[in-house]
């Protein structure tokens, strides 16, 4: 857990900026377990999307066919790229991260109130994101992501 | 030196100076030649207008006559008769010409930002409601603002003059000094992108004095400015007010463009307009606005100090904003400036036509929310009842309560002393009162263990609690009193030594010009926010015409659009999306929660059982 005091420590580096010598990760556990679930969620997106999309089809039969299914990999590419950003601490990371969580959160909806699916992977994907909104939003972590005045901003 | 005399030379010495925005076209004048140009007319509710008394025979006099009406009939004026097409294309030729010779554009007015850019979606949409809904309404007809400067030039080749009206009245110790600008149209609408045209307009400033007891001078201590959207406190302040600016004894206005109505500081004011069928909406915005600042502790940054704070963060969706030009770069009147004040026109005692007209200054429009009806004279309210300013200059601006700065500490010492007085009082009472529970509470002690003392002792206990109870309202009010003769006395002491307290504290609403938004990519924002809401129902149309089986998911993403892009210009990408995520994730708990209710509630039986065993397991082991 981050106390106050490793907080500026860990304020994101401008693009560019290099940790002194020595130094050690300085990354809090939050951001180190955030990172890790972003990893499996973005893996997780991909690998159901591509397992569950015929690939031989057509783009269009993918499209309208499979098209929650055809979603999932670019969400999945979208919270790699979002771990990534946590990795290495960018301003903008926590944005992205929240911006998966919402899309996520807005295709299984769509997709339950259009064909009310008794498909676990619908709730699932649901309960994940719910849990990555509560823990994005866990008073330490917007902190950390917090641009400073001058630096680099989001959006 | 006669009382006339007096009262003109307190109101020249203290004349304001008004500066005006470029562009501006009417100036205040005289009744007299407006009134010559002027039909009287009458109206009945559902009635066709009846003229009165026609152009060229009306002077002040015939004006005051007294005329009987039914109930509902309303007396208005008629300044103009609007051009045909060959005298407004005249008009508009002449403009054009005085413009091209003016190459630096001093007379020129430029809006600048537009005010759609400034607000949201909402004002947007309400704002396009209130433009559609005046084809509906009475209004005054589009080229009358043209022939109102056309007859206005008239005017002033005949014999140029900026006259105001002034009025001096005592009331509760404090000398009010009252200037009355009329002007022959306000054209805010037509010429400056706000809210209404109407023929005639009354404005007025009050310059507040107080009086030397000792040599009977006069200093000034307050101003009020009449102004839109702003009442009671809010509209007066100090003269020692950094936002007051004044040139020696004189303090200075920056008139609205078009509108003319009065600021301390120059600037670009937002000025809201609240429709009537939408003030549920308003009174229920308001609410939630104040519920979400003081109960959840929301407040927005801002860069005042104190209530200011708060008042600027209270801007409602439903209400209308328009933009009120106060820029002050354009002519300047007033004492040292470049055009001077004529002598000024005296309503106290009022002239007859001040007394007894109580019309409307100008065009009754048949407008049901006002905005475009002329308002009525200095005296009175467009509903013929007399004005608050009139009656009660120092109420109008909340200075009814506030003693000139001579007395105060004359009023201070007053009220201690009464207070004093009453702290004796409590203190006697309480000695009084504390010696009978006493004893009371003695007799009560005796009457215990004694069987046959039952029905006594009960009657005592009673009597011990409303004593007790009593003494308790006693001894909390003279604490309270206490505690204000000791604010008395350090308020006396602040007095003594020349201080006035703080200059700001009764101002809940500042009238505070509108930032400039920072807005990423300026230019196209703007064309964006003129034309977003005319895109959004044209798509709508599009939509319903040609597919209307996708309508609903085609407004979703219109929508979506609409405010990621608009959310992009503020730079507010961030929290839009924080929001919406946070929202959808309140609408997935909701669907967890109603699809796995048993489950749920299993599972937290069962984590808070465990969580209780480790709590208590915990304790046993430590």
């Amino acid at each position: 857990m981050v106390g106050i005091h490793d907080r500026a420590a860990a304020r994101p580096r401008p693009r560019g900026a290099h940790r002194p010598p020595g130094q050690r990760d300085g990354r809090p556990w939050p951001v180190k377990a955030l990172t890790l679930l972003l990893v499996v969620q973005g893996l997780g997106l991909v690998l159901v999307g591509l397992f569950s999309v015929d690939l031989t089809a057509g783009l269009w039969d993918i499209l309208t066919e499979s098209s929650f299914y055809a979603t999932l990999p670019p969400l999945g590419v979208l919270a790699l790229a979002a771990a990534t950003g946590f990795l290495r601490l960018r301003p903008g990371a926590w944005v992205v991260a929240m911006l998966v969580q919402g899309l996520s959160l807005l295709v299984t909806l769509l997709f339950y109130f259009r064909y009310r699916p008794q498909d676990l992977l619908i709730y699932g994907m649901m309960v994940y994101a719910l849990i990555m909104v509560l823990y994005l939003n866990y008073a330490e972590v917007p902190a950390i992501f917090r641009a400073q005045p001058g630096e680099e901003q989001t959006g | 030196m006669s009382e006339r005399v007096q009262k003109e030379a307190l109101l020249r010495r203290f004349e304001p100076i008004i500066r005006y925005t470029r562009g501006e076209e009417f100036f205040p004048m005289d009744v007299e030649p407006y009134l010559e140009r002027c039909s009287l007319w009458q109206q009945f509710p559902g009635g066709e207008p009846r003229c009165l008394v026609p152009e060229g025979e009306l002077t002040p006099e015939t004006l005051a006559e007294p005329r009987l009406a039914g109930f509902g009939a309303i007396h208005f004026l008629k300044f103009i008769t609007p051009l045909n097409l060959a005298e407004l294309a005249a008009y508009r030729l002449q403009n054009l010409q005085e413009g091209l010779k003016r190459r630096d554009g001093r007379e020129q007015f430029r809006a600048g930002r537009g005010r759609l850019a400034r607000v949201g979606y909402s004002s947007r949409f309400v704002d396009a409601l209130f433009q559609l809904s005046l084809l509906a309404r009475g209004r005054v007809p589009g080229d009358t603002a043209a022939a109102a400067a056309l007859e206005y030039r008239r005017i002033m080749a005949d014999e140029a003059h900026y006259r105001y009206y002034g009025r001096v009245v005592r009331q509760n110790g404090w000398i009010v000094l009252q200037y009355w600008f009329f002007y022959p149209f306000n054209n805010w609408r037509s010429g400056f992108f706000g809210a209404n045209d109407h023929e005639g307009d009354w404005e007025m400033v009050t310059v507040y004095l107080s009086e030397s007891e000792a040599d009977g001078s006069v200093r000034p201590e307050w101003v009020a400015y009449a102004s839109h959207d702003f009442e009671g406190d809010d509209l007066r302040r100090r003269w020692d007010d950094p936002e007051l600016e004044t040139v020696g004894e004189h303090p200075v206005i920056y008139a609205g463009a078009g509108s003319h109505a009065n600021y301390y500081r120059p600037g670009e004011y937002l000025a809201e307009l609240e429709l009537p069928f939408l003030a549920p909406l308003v009174q229920a915005g308001d609410r939630l606005e104040l519920f979400l600042r003081r109960t959840l502790h929301r407040y927005r940054a801002a860069d005042g100090e104190g209530p200011d704070e708060e008042a600027d963060a209270s801007f409602n969706l439903f209400r209308i904003p328009f933009v009120d030009y106060a820029r002050g770069d354009g002519v300047a009147i007033g004492p040292g400036q470049e055009r001077q004040w004529g002598r000024p026109g005296l309503l106290s005692p009022a002239p007859d036509w001040a007394r007894y007209y109580r019309g409307l200054w100008g065009l009754y429009a048949r407008d049901p929310f006002s905005g475009e009806n002329a308002p009525a004279g200095p005296r009175y309210n467009r509903d013929g009842t007399v004005r608050r300013s009139w009656y009660d200059p120092l109420g109008w601006a909340g200075l009814d309560k506030v003693p000139p700065p001579d007395e105060a500490l004359r009023h201070v010492l007053a009220r201690r002393a009464e207070v004093d007085v009453r702290r004796q009082e409590l203190e006697e009472a309480i000695e009084e009162k504390s010696e009978a529970l006493v004893e009371l509470g003695i007799e009560a002690r005796a009457m215990r263990g004694r069987p046959h003392l039952q029905r006594p002792f009960a009657e005592r206990q009673q009597q011990i609690d409303a004593l007790a109870e009593e003494l308790d309202g006693l001894r909390a009010e003279l604490t309270e009193n206490e505690s204000l003769l000791r604010a008395l006395d350090l308020y006396a002491g602040r007095l003594r030594a020349g201080l006035r307290g703080p200059l700001r504290a009764h101002i809940t609403r500042p009238h505070r010009p509108a930032s400039d938004v920072s807005l990423r990519f300026a230019r196209f924002a703007e064309v964006w926010a003129a034309v977003s809401i005319s895109v959004g129902l044209i798509t709508f149309v599009l939509l319903f015409l040609f597919a209307p089986e996708y309508l609903l998911y085609g407004l979703a993403l219109l929508v979506a659009v609409f405010f990621f892009v608009e959310a992009g210009f503020r730079r507010q990408l961030p929290a839009l999306i924080t929001g919406l995520t946070v929202t959808l994730s309140v609408i997935a708990s909701l669907v967890l929660l109603y699809e796995f209710f048993w489950e749920i509630v299993v599972a937290a039986v069962v984590t808070a059982g465990a969580y209780l065993m480790w709590g208590n397991l915990r304790e046993l082991w430590a």
